[in-house]
């Protein structure tokens, strides 16, 4: 708890908290306030969502490799703070910034698609947002591992690279792969949306522990 | 650490502290809220923490004035004095200090260095030896990993060897020529 206080003091203090909200409100606005058909709003939503994702993980990768740089992160570690528990104090604020900035971000593409008779159904479309938060939240957890590993401001670079790779690359694949991102956009077409988001989440959540643990692994073998 | 492996503070956290060459402080912190969360890690009580942290702030020369500023308005040296203070105020028996203090003057150090109260093991790790003339009654030398000498600073003095790397180098080669031909030592 003590260091997620630390972590969001941090964020705040060096705007990267403001950042990180105001790039998921501007993928919500545009969204909002320029006026398309239904298919061009939500994937004007899900492109402002991916680069909030994006942006989430770069500065968790540029954070926690920065507390290492600047010997915060050992300064801890020699005052009895494991280095896990130095991982999850800035996981836990990160993800939090960032479920509320995809709510603010949900709530007005939802607005955004009001004008629509092809609206998609309340349960869909909240389900595919929260199946995209575990989703920002594994990237988060990829941002972690890398900061983890490599010196600001490559980690934040790598970062960048790797995440957007991964939310792109299935986009383009033949035959589609659905990151819950993609499913924002194509919500309309899909016959089971709600299904498909809870699967997505499930991934997420499980992508999420997995690189968690290996981040931890990775924060206890290097030098802080 | 010492064949502990409880970091915390009923562990060796209280018994160690550590100060690198960067203190590692959050800098928009104050000196006395870094000192307070300094003392709230080692599990001192509040009011205990309050004692301890107005000697040690006497003894690192901040004034009450730059006790209440962020770090980040004194510069380096402020926060250097403060990882000083945030290091002692567990009153730790051992003190590990890797070049520490560099952005102070050479007599501000040297008197900073001098460190007050109990007796303690400091370990103090220096690419300039020179400097740490009269803080240091023992040298040691580390290579590859491996400690390859530990001396008196009386054994430089003796070999007519300066206090300098290359002095604790040659010192260093002459003890393991002796230990290797130890009948060549006595002849």
């Amino acid at each position: 708890m003590l260091v997620c206080r630390l972590a969001l003091r941090e964020l705040w203090i060096s705007f990267r908290l403001l950042l990180l909200l105001a790039v998921y409100v501007a993928a919500g606005t545009v969204a909002a306030v320029v006026p398309a058909p239904l298919p061009t709003t939500l994937f004007r939503l899900a492109v402002g969502l991916a680069a909030a994702g994006v942006t989430a993980a770069v500065i968790a990768a540029w954070s926690l490799s920065r507390e290492r740089a600047l010997g915060r992160a050992a300064w801890l570690a020699t005052h009895s703070i494991p280095r896990a528990t130095i991982l999850i104090g800035w996981f836990v604020p990160l993800a939090a910034v960032s479920v509320l900035g995809l709510l603010a971000a949900g709530s007005l593409g939802w607005l955004a698609t009001s004008a629509s008779s092809a609206r998609p159904g309340a349960l869909a479309f909240a389900a595919t947002v929260a199946s995209i938060a575990t989703l920002v939240m594994a990237l988060l957890a990829l941002g972690l591992l890398v900061g983890a590993l490599v010196r600001a401001p490559a980690a934040a670079l790598v970062t960048a690279l790797a995440c957007a790779l991964i939310v792109a690359v299935p986009w383009a694949a033949v035959p589609p792969v659905t990151l819950p991102i993609e499913a924002l956009a194509r919500l309309p077409e899909l016959a089971a949306p709600t299904s498909l988001a809870v699967q997505g989440a499930g991934a997420g959540l499980l992508a999420t522990a997995v690189l968690l643990i290996v981040a931890r692994g990775a924060l206890g073998r290097v030098d802080l | 650490m010492a064949g502990s492996t409880d970091a915390s503070s009923a562990g060796w956290g209280r018994r160690v502290a550590y100060l690198g060459p960067d203190p590692g402080l959050y800098t928009w912190m104050t000196p006395t809220e870094a000192l307070c969360l300094a003392g709230g890690l080692l599990d001192l009580p509040a009011d205990e923490t309050a004692r301890r942290a107005s000697r040690v702030l006497a003894w690192t020369g901040i004034s009450l004035a730059a006790a209440a500023a962020p770090l980040s308005r004194g510069g380096a040296p402020l926060q250097q004095r403060t990882g000083l203070a945030a290091a002692l105020i567990g009153d730790p028996e051992v003190l590990l200090l890797d070049e520490p203090l560099r952005a102070l003057d050479e007599g501000e150090r040297s008197r900073m260095l001098k460190l007050p109260d109990r007796r303690r093991t400091v370990l103090l790790a220096s690419r300039h030896p020179a400097s740490e003339a009269g803080h240091v009654e023992q040298v040691a030398y580390l290579r590859g990993g491996r400690v390859r000498l530990i001396a008196p600073i009386a054994a430089l003095e003796r070999a007519e060897l300066p206090l300098s790397h290359r002095g604790i180098v040659a010192l260093a080669e002459m003890e393991a020529a002796l230990s290797v031909a130890p009948g060549a030592a006595t002849a």
